[in-house]
């Protein structure tokens, strides 16, 4: 039906030129024609894990072939309509994306609500010079419609389009052209992380650290019951596996991170399969995350993240905790990171009040790490005995106050200050055990700078 | 409005704490049992079904505790709320054993609920919610005759705007 049915796209082709006099309006846009292959590639992977090597075994394997060839046929097709169908086009401060090959969308994406803009180069998209380009709206759960594939200057270009129109340039038209001629890629970073490093870093993982326990564990089995040893191995291998994909996949996405400053955004260049540029705008970040994982305390190494309103990262831990600033790093390089990214004051110099004797009744291990401060316009809150995790807010990006007291602080006379930021993610925004005169105190003082 | 903690009351000074509508305890009651009661008897059947003896009996006899004790503390429970409008924020705080504040700055309001559910429709209540970008906000002032829960978000909604215009 839809394959004879051109009528929606020549509608929208042809409604494009009759608004063409529109000031910000772009003809629509296609997808690169060689997208739909990489598209079907991809899907021939889904259809050969969802066969796997018990279908094979049971089709045998001319049987299989064949279903894989007719089913990635289908794939092809179907990628082929579904890019006829895809197009993009700027109109007014908004990017109007259409897609859907049996119920058409269209969807409007309000650039003011821009929270960053990711240009994402998968491994097969690298080969041939594509990638696709990604945007985070505040407010949105995942990430919105990505544009896949384009070439890869073309989308640095739309990147530096859509991040200007965002800040709502008065002369938006004027301001692009100048941007585009301009080189997108600043030619020094800031900060590189060295190989070395971040694989040594991620050597400390937790993770890791449990894969000599899990060995002993199977060893003493082996010892113990030489029957069982069949279970042994084969649960060793799934729980190394298991705990090594995660620290292999994160030194993966974080090789040769690179961080590029702007004078209004962060721009961070990573990925050794997947290259990944992505570039957040220094006004949308909400708060800074600076965390010292215990097994790294003996080579003085930290890591720096920062949240923004809009869902950032894929991997569960980036979702909970935001983009990674610096993966891996010493005290020098997260002070200037966090420092730029907050545009100014130096969050590890900020003062932290500890929280008092008194909460160790409330919190018998962690009440040494807690901490708290206030500056002109930085709200810091540390927590974690373990692993110490400090959180600076800028007073300007809070949303609201609160103040609570469970029975137990009651008692002591103890309350917990939160403050809410914007998105989705659970980061420890919060001055656990205070004094209450103290938390009341600073809820209001937050509040008073915020007023401003 | 009860005083257990002076703190809780000094703070800011100058604020005109309003409480919500008594009526709100046959509704929270009400809720209560709505959820309490087939629990209860749903686990003192489990109990009569499969473990013989005085089980069942013990199963109700600590389910119509618990309630009991629910629905007794449901009056502390409504007298704790309280909110106050001021000239730029709006506080809200309650809770009987976890004491809660909270200060929503009316220049952060994204939108504004007003929702009433069939017990509170029963006894001619509503709720007012406060949304601000951050998920995390905990804003609600439940129990308010119709009429000011209307009013409220009126006025809230007036401040939001007035405030976004001094931006």
């Amino acid at each position: 039906m839809t394959a004879d049915d051109p009528a929606p796209g020549t509608e929208t082709d042809t409604e494009a030129p009759a608004e063409a006099a529109g000031v910000e309006e772009t003809p629509r846009h296609r997808l690169h024609p060689f997208s739909p292959v990489l598209h079907g590639v991809k899907t021939l992977w889904v259809v050969i894990a969802a066969i796997s090597w018990q279908g094979f075994a049971r089709f045998g394997v001319d049987v299989g072939a064949l279903i894989v060839l007719g089913v990635g046929v289908l794939g092809l097709v179907w990628a082929t309509l579904t890019w006829f169908y895809t197009g993009y086009q700027l109109h007014d401060g908004q990017l109007r994306i259409t897609t859907g090959v049996l119920i058409r969308s269209h969807r409007t994406i309000p650039l003011e609500r821009l929270q960053s803009v990711e240009v994402r180069q998968p491994l097969l998209a690298r080969l041939v010079g594509l990638a696709d380009l990604r945007m985070e709206v505040t407010g949105g759960t995942k990430t919105e419609a990505p544009l896949a594939y384009l070439p890869l200057p073309a989308a640095e270009r739309l990147r530096t389009t859509l991040l200007n129109l965002s800040r709502r340039l008065p002369e938006a038209t004027t301001e692009d052209d100048e941007a585009q001629d301009t080189p997108t890629e600043p030619d020094d970073p800031a900060l590189v992380v060295a190989t070395r490093d971040l694989v040594v870093s991620q050597m400390l993982s937790s993770q890791l650290v449990v894969v000599p326990v899990a060995a002993a564990v199977t060893v003493a089995l082996f010892v113990w019951e030489p029957d069982m040893s069949f279970f042994g191995l084969a649960g060793l291998i799934t729980a190394t596996a298991g705990t090594l994909l995660q620290p292999i996949a994160r030194a993966a996405g974080n090789y040769d991170f690179r961080l590029y400053p702007s004078a209004d955004s962060l721009r961070i260049r990573r990925g050794l399969t997947e290259r990944r540029t992505q570039t957040v705008p220094l006004h949308r970040i909400t708060a800074v995350v600076v965390r010292w994982p215990r097994l790294w305390r003996w080579k003085g190494w930290v890591q720096v993240r920062a949240a923004n309103a809009g869902h950032s990262g894929d991997g569960p831990e980036e979702k909970t905790s935001g983009a990674f600033l610096l993966p891996v790093g010493d005290l020098a390089q997260a002070r200037g990171v966090a420092s730029t990214a907050l545009s100014g004051p130096d969050v590890l110099a900020v003062p932290l009040a500890p929280a008092p004797k008194r909460a160790s009744w409330c919190a018998p291990v962690g009440r040494p790490a807690l901490g708290m401060g206030l500056t002109e316009d930085l709200f810091v809150c540390r927590s974690g005995r373990i692993s110490p995790t400090l959180v600076a807010v800028p007073l300007a990006r809070i949303q609201s106050v609160r103040v609570t007291q469970g029975r137990r602080q009651r008692w002591l006379r103890l309350a917990t200050v939160h403050v809410d930021i914007a998105g989705g993610l659970t980061l420890p925004t919060r001055a656990k055990h205070r004094d209450v005169g103290e938390a009341l105190t600073t809820a209001r003082r937050i509040r008073e700078a915020t007023r401003r | 409005m009860s005083a257990q903690h002076p703190v809780w009351e000094t703070w800011p000074g100058d604020v005109d704490w309003r409480p919500v509508s008594p009526r709100l305890v046959p509704v929270r009651i009400l809720g209560l049992l709505a959820v309490g009661v087939p629990l209860a008897a749903g686990a003192t059947l489990a109990a009569w079904l499969w473990w013989p003896g005085p089980w069942p009996q013990l199963v109700a006899g600590t389910a119509a505790a618990i309630l009991l004790v629910r629905a007794l503390l449901t009056r502390r429970a409504v007298r704790s709320w309280g909110y106050a409008e001021r000239e730029d924020d709006l506080l809200i705080r309650h809770g009987v054993w976890t004491k809660r504040l909270s200060i929503v700055p009316y220049n952060r309001m994204q939108f504004i609920d007003v929702s009433a559910n069939p017990f509170q429709r029963m006894f001619d209540l509503a709720t007012v919610k406060l949304h601000t970008a951050a998920a995390t906000s905990d804003s609600t002032v439940p129990g308010l005759p119709p009429d000011d829960a209307a009013g409220l978000r009126d006025r809230l909604a007036a401040r939001a705007e007035r405030e976004r215009e001094g931006l």
